[in-house]
């Protein structure tokens, strides 16, 4: 639990001594059995000032309550307060807490994913590779880090015709997430584990090595373009996890230094979703001439896979997502068909409540954000389509790929801190 | 190709990011808007041809090139010959020269330099089509001055399409090679009743539109309607959602896509109606609220639920197989005989 401040500063240097605390443990190896690792959890939800942030704030099954400082905000539980909010941006919240993971993140997560007004940060594997390679192997070579990569095909059919591969019609979708961190080590010794390909790597390694065999192991592997983690390094030892789902888990002696690293992404990130909407939202733009008329701006989104999908991969791919109302895309809708090979979606993103347009068919999901929904869409559908769709998904904002949105907001980020500083 | 593809495939091609003609310098001003004409230009009509009664015009499309030339495009599955009835259409707008064009729309005249009458046609019918143009031009210039006129063919190819105008086109002065989605592009006009009051496709891609924009209008703005009253607006709430070109979308056959989508929407609430507090339908939509928060999720969960779409939707019976009033079949009449006073 925290314990109660009366400023920022008070708060953050407690959380140094804690997170030095902490690491020293972990270098002994002897992590105090009831005491976790810092944990950061960036959240979406709506623009600041906007009626819907007060609402989304209210919707939280915590009390909420405010500190001296206007941009923390205690969550408190029948014990006192188990998590700071602290507002990093317009629309991001970092939700920082103390708990062991295995206390309280399966619940927490399915808070999350079943409020309308919140959302994870997503990081496809596409975007955590710009920062592999763009940052970390350029100014960390030397340094050791941590990658995890994991890829489980859900929807597929292996053999044309013939459903060889187990379903998910009965699983409940919040145990999807609670192998997030699992991995092989965390299969549970109860259960007998679903019949699918599925893959599950981690190394740690120095970056300049890991550099060298990487691509080649993406070439003749594609899992291995699902990464899931990365482990930016701290600045003396140690480092900070930042996890597909917008977690950032504190591995290093400092908070604030994590923290900084957290607030960097933060901005590459909402720089990204801004561009990426600004290109992407269709809109009829009125028009200042004599006579009206309008300008039709905006582009599809293209998840184009590395294979077609096989018709029963495709059928099963739609029933999980608009089979249930709950899913793992977050979407809803009712499908029309136009064929065997092509389906209409007039649908609603679930976060935020936004009618939104898609297209399937085997050789890709298209995706048509109408303006002023949220960019955050794209993000989770990149990263859960890599993860259990197609590891080496290719995605296209028209015509620019993906992933110059968050190498050109990385850059912005660094060439112009001031423009992004608190 | 169907006509309302077409009509779908111009509105693609003045798209921004994507489109050819967006990115030649084509905006789009208008879709089914009636143009009246003015009486001179009337008589001029009936004195190149006794046929061609016309009070106004409805091309497909009004599309501005750049500051000073504008397009009246229309989309035809084939060619029509000097003598259809269709050639009345033609003939009114190939008289709605710059100066009739501008007063008709309002504009002002230095904003309208050049007014083109173009047709789009399925590949191969454009030379047929450019010969009736030119056949109808020349009955009518005795009587007035006339537009500039062309037909364009669309041809598919191997990554999409081709667009080639006739040996005297106006409309493109060389082939256009256009890309395509091998699906065909995302209809930003999914129904037109004045293409086909009865295609089934097209009515359901607006159900699904009109569901998918009401289900997301009720989760973002229900939890207001705890303990005071909101109005779902059918025009601003949904239609213009909906369909991303309403508002300049002038045809008249709105008329009866707003029926067909009060009507659905009505469908949309009956379930749930027993939920509401003080439900109204009103001209412009609907008022109510709900006692609690607990009420908006029981809502929500039943407008998500798969059991409500099965329940409003009966598997043979389409909500949009509703029989025109009276009143909407003389309004339909009078819109196609371009009669100003409608009876």
């Amino acid at each position: 639990m925290f314990p109660r401040f009366s400023n920022r500063d008070a708060l953050f240097r407690w959380l140094d001594r804690y997170t030095a605390e902490r690491k020293e443990e972990l270098d002994r190896q002897r992590l105090s059995p009831h005491l976790g690792l810092p944990k950061a959890y960036l959240l979406e939800t709506a623009a600041d000032g906007s009626e819907a942030q007060s609402r989304a704030l209210a919707s939280l099954p915590w009390p909420v309550r405010p500190t001296e400082d206007p941009r923390l905000l205690y969550l408190l539980n029948g014990q006192g307060p188990w998590a700071v909010l602290e507002q990093l941006s317009s629309r991001h919240f970092a939700l920082y807490t103390l708990l062991r993971h295995q206390d309280f993140e399966s619940g927490f997560r399915k808070v999350i994913l079943q409020n309308p007004w919140w959302d994870f940060a997503w990081f496809a594997g596409i975007a955590l590779d710009i920062l592999w390679r763009d940052y970390l192997v350029e100014v960390y070579p030397h340094r050791f880090t941590r990658l995890a990569f994991e890829h489980e095909a859900r929807f597929e059919s292996l053999m044309d015709g013939r459903d060889i591969t187990e379903r998910d019609s009965e699983e409940p979708e919040e145990t999807v997430f609670d192998r997030e961190e699992l991995g092989a080590d965390g299969e549970n010794e109860d259960t007998f584990p679903k019949e699918r390909r599925a893959a599950s790597f981690n190394f740690t390694d120095l970056v300049g090595r890991i550099r060298s065999f990487l691509p080649q192991l993406q070439e003749i592997h594609p899992p291995f373009r699902a990464l899931k983690m990365l482990r930016l390094p701290a600045s003396y030892r140690g480092g900070y996890d930042l996890w597909s789902w917008g977690k950032l888990t504190f591995r290093a002696p400092s908070f604030r230094e994590g923290r900084v690293y957290l607030l960097t992404i933060t901005r590459m990130y909402q720089r990204a979703t801004e561009l990426l909407e600004q290109t992407a939202w269709i809109q009829a733009e009125s028009l200042e001439l004599p006579g009206g008329g309008v300008r039709l701006t905006g582009t599809s989104i293209t998840f184009r896979f590395s294979q077609p999908l096989t018709p029963q991969t495709l059928q099963r791919f739609m029933e999980g997502i608009f089979g249930r109302a709950r899913n793992l895309f977050r979407l809803w809708g009712n499908p029309i068909r136009r064929s065997d090979r092509f389906f209409y979606v007039h649908g609603v993103d679930l976060h935020l409540w936004e009618p939104i347009g898609m297209e399937f068919t085997p050789e890709y999901f298209r995706l048509y954000l109408p303006k002023g929904t949220c960019g955050n869409t794209v993000h989770r559908l990149a990263r859960n389509l890599q993860r259990y769709v197609d590891p080496a998904l290719e995605v296209r904002i028209g015509d620019r790929p993906y992933e110059d949105f968050f190498r050109q907001a990385l850059w912005q980020v660094a060439e112009n801190p001031s423009e992004n500083g608190e | 190709m169907k006509p309302l593809e077409q009509l779908n495939l111009m509105l693609w091609l003045v798209w921004d990011a994507q489109g050819a003609l967006a990115r030649q310098g084509f905006t789009l001003h208008a879709i089914g808007a009636r143009i009246p004409l003015d009486p001179a230009l009337q008589r001029a009509l009936i004195r190149a041809n006794s046929r061609w009664k016309k009070h106004a015009v409805a091309p497909d499309l009004l599309l501005r090139y750049r500051q000073g030339t504008w397009w009246l495009l229309e989309c035809k599955t084939s060619a029509f010959g000097p003598n259809s009835s269709t050639a009345a259409q033609a003939a009114g707008m190939l008289v709605l020269t710059p100066r009739w064009f501008a007063q008709a729309r309002g504009l002002p005249e230095k904003d309208v330099a050049l007014v083109k009458v173009c047709y789009a046609l399925q590949g191969g019918q454009e030379a047929t089509q450019q010969a009736t143009l030119e056949d109808i031009r020349h009955r009518l210039q005795p009587h007035a001055a006339v537009n500039p006129a062309g037909a364009f063919g669309i041809y598919p190819d191997g990554n999409g399409l081709t667009l080639r105008g006739a040996g005297a086109s106006v409309c493109f002065a060389s082939a256009m090679a256009i890309s395509l989605p091998p699906e065909g592009v995302y209809p930003l006009l999914p129904v037109d009743p004045s293409i086909d009051a009865n295609d089934p496709d097209a009515w359901k891609d607006l159900q699904e539109r009109l569901r998918s924009t009401f289900v997301a209008w009720m989760g973002k703005y229900l939890p207001r309607a705890v303990h005071q009253p909101v109005e779902l607006r059918l025009e601003e709430d949904l239609l213009r959602r909906a369909i991303l070109v309403w508002d300049i979308w002038e045809d008249e056959s709105r008329k009866t896509v707003r029926r067909r989508a009060r009507a659905f929407v009505r469908r949309l609430l009956q379930p749930v109606r027993k939920y509401f507090q003080h439900l109204e339908e009103r001209p412009a939509g609907w008022t109510f609220q709900v006692p609690d928060v607990t009420t908006v999720d029981t809502i929500l969960k039943h407008l998500l639920g798969a059991e409500s779409r099965r329940r409003e939707m009966p598997a043979q019976l389409s909500l949009f197989d509703v029989a025109p009033s009276r009143e909407e079949e003389a309004d339909e009449h009078d819109r196609k005989s371009g009669d100003p006073n409608p009876s």
